[in-house]
């Protein structure tokens, strides 16, 4: 969602937003042709090529535009909805999904289309569409293994072939041309008809206007890099407060309370050196660096909606850069343990442990995990506020 | 067509499509902008047929999990974006047809098959993308528009999956088509 510090624009005027994305959609599809199943399945005999362009020019353009914006920093990737990759179910769908194409000649949106503008079939086809999704949801129950199996998460193309967002763009460019150019081609061989009339611009064709203007595009893509996570940071204003005003920091004392509360999970990460962590660490604390939760984001955002995940630095130095790295990754209930190890050495044992302090013992020291039944009370300022509600979403759910 | 349109009536060509292209596209990367989601439509079809089951059997739908999610209790399935999404696009395919001239009841079908046999088809073919679509997570929009052009590896898998399918398909149901 962007700009970044510009969040519930979807809330507000949203009823009405929505209907005219809508709108938007079912006009350009109506007027594309999408309407009438004869010209959907002629994509499939190379007689009429128009979705297969019309497509995947849309998925190209759409894509660099979400790649230019997040580069120049006016998106945040994170926060868009990525389909999850379900390999197998996803296929299979998408093969079953491929056999009522061609016998039913739309596909769920077109059928909307087909049946604004009166068309029998495509009523039809919206008709045995709602038929097959009542017959799934009646039966999906005894197929749950079968559809969460191959679960990849949120897996770009990127992320699975170790190449960065630009280079996916060029090479879904690339790969959009070369099919047009190669369907255009069969389609010659086969039929002898040349592509649809184009309109001119100057001297060139609008085809050829337009894929010399993506290609300039995308080319620079090539050697951007994509922000780092506190570029992002710094762009979410709306969060900076959260620091300041003193709202993640929490006292040892909620710490303490959340680790024996057996309704949530704490994610207790320690960012101190080796040595340090290895003299004296809180019970269940694991040790982490800025670097290596940079690269965890698949494993920090899904973690069990109960999760608390707290950061310990000696003092708030560290813990409040982890702060800031996770939130931009889109971490969800991200805390501070305010004052660090010194602060919760002080609350409970009254000194603070200095290097050289004793032998090296990690969580064997009963200070590491304080019996919180046998601890005078301590007010402290509850901070913890736990947000639960998944981001559980896109145009299929 | 089933019938020559009568004079001054004809219907307007369609776009060209990378001109339609170019413009579905700005829309995607607009939605996703605003609104953090791409475009769908299958998912609020399905939305549909949880709140007609609703309204037949409600305790159905409160214990059968996968249904009471969408309208379990005092959940109302149709309070989705989704669902207003599909609102607009039945609104917008009837306006561009309006002003393209081609709003009228026919039937479209190939030349060898009687206008009953395709409208046959037509619901086998949509049950079955229907249930392929639960299947997938998503339907052509969803999954191939929405979450292709969000560089989601599944979509991709997803779009391989569906054109192979449908390019293997045709050469037996070329029947039907040519």
């Amino acid at each position: 969602m962007a700009p970044f510090n510009v969040t519930g624009l979807a809330d507000a005027g949203s009823v009405l937003l929505f209907v005219a994305i809508g709108f938007a959609f079912g006009y350009i599809l109506e007027s594309s042709g999408f309407g009438d199943s004869r010209k959907l399945t002629g994509q499939f005999y190379f007689t009429d090529l128009a979705v297969l362009k019309v497509m995947f020019t849309a998925v190209v353009v759409a894509m660099v535009g979400i790649v230019w914006a997040s580069t120049a920093g006016l998106l945040n990737f994170d926060d868009l909805w990525v389909n999850h990759t379900y390999v197998i179910p996803g296929m299979v769908g998408g093969a079953i999904m491929g056999v009522g194409f061609v016998v039913g000649g739309y596909c769920p949106g077109t059928s909307l289309v087909s049946m604004a503008t009166l068309k029998k079939d495509g009523a039809v086809f919206v008709l045995g569409a709602l038929l097959g999704m009542f017959v799934f949801g009646e039966s999906v129950e005894g197929i749950i293994p079968f559809m969460d199996q191959t679960d990849l998460g949120r897996m770009t193309v990127g992320d699975a072939l170790g190449v960065s967002p630009g280079v996916v763009a060029a090479l879904a460019t690339a790969l959009a041309l070369a099919l047009f150019v190669g369907a255009d081609w069969v389609k010659r061989k086969l039929h002898g008809t040349g592509p649809e009339p184009a309109p001119r611009i100057g001297r060139f064709t609008l085809p050829a206007v337009g894929a010399g203007a993506l290609s300039a595009v995308v080319v620079p893509l090539l050697f951007i890099s994509p922000p780092s996570y506190l570029d992002k940071w710094e762009k979410m204003t709306d969060k900076h407060a959260l620091i300041s005003d003193r709202k993640v920091q929490i006292d040892p004392a909620e710490l303490l309370e959340t680790m024996n509360d057996d309704s949530l999970r704490v994610e207790l990460l320690d960012l101190r050196p080796e040595p340090a962590f290895n003299r004296f660490h809180i019970q269940e604390a694991q040790r982490a660096n800025l670097e290596g939760l940079a690269q965890a984001r698949q494993r920090l955002t899904t973690l069990p909606l109960n999760t608390v995940v707290v950061l310990v630095d000696q003092e708030e130095k560290l813990s409040t850069e982890g702060f800031k790295l996770l939130t931009a990754m889109g971490v969800r209930n991200v805390y501070v343990l305010e004052g660090g190890v010194d602060h919760w050495l002080h609350v409970f044992e009254a000194k603070p442990m200095k290097p050289g302090d004793g032998p090296a013992l990690g969580d064997r020291w009963e200070v590491s995990r304080p019996d919180l039944h046998h601890m005078p009370h301590r007010e402290f300022e509850k901070k913890i506020k736990l947000a639960t509600k998944a981001k559980r979403s896109g145009g299929c759910g | 067509m089933t019938t020559a349109p009568a004079p001054g009536k004809a219907p307007a060509r369609y776009w060209n499509p990378y001109l339609g292209g170019a413009l579905l596209g700005l829309l995607l990367f607009l939605s996703f902008f605003v609104t953090g989601n791409g475009l769908g439509a299958s998912g609020a079809l399905n939305r549909v047929v949880v709140a007609a089951e609703g309204v037949v059997a409600q305790e159905h739908v409160d214990t059968t999990p996968y249904l009471a999610e969408m309208g379990g209790a005092d959940r109302n399935p149709l309070d989705h974006w989704m669902v207003l999404e599909i609102l607009g696009i039945l609104l917008g395919g009837l306006v561009s047809g309006l002003v393209h001239k081609r709003v009228r009841p026919e039937t479209f079908k190939g030349p060898r098959v009687s206008a009953a046999t395709r409208l046959a088809f037509a619901l086998i073919g949509g049950a079955v993308m229907g249930y392929g679509a639960r299947l997938a997570r998503g339907c052509t929009s969803g999954q191939g528009l929405s979450g292709g052009s969000a560089m989601s590896e599944g979509s991709w898998l997803f779009l391989l999956a569906m054109f192979a399918s449908a390019y293997v398909v045709a050469i037996f149901a070329r029947r039907l088509w040519r």
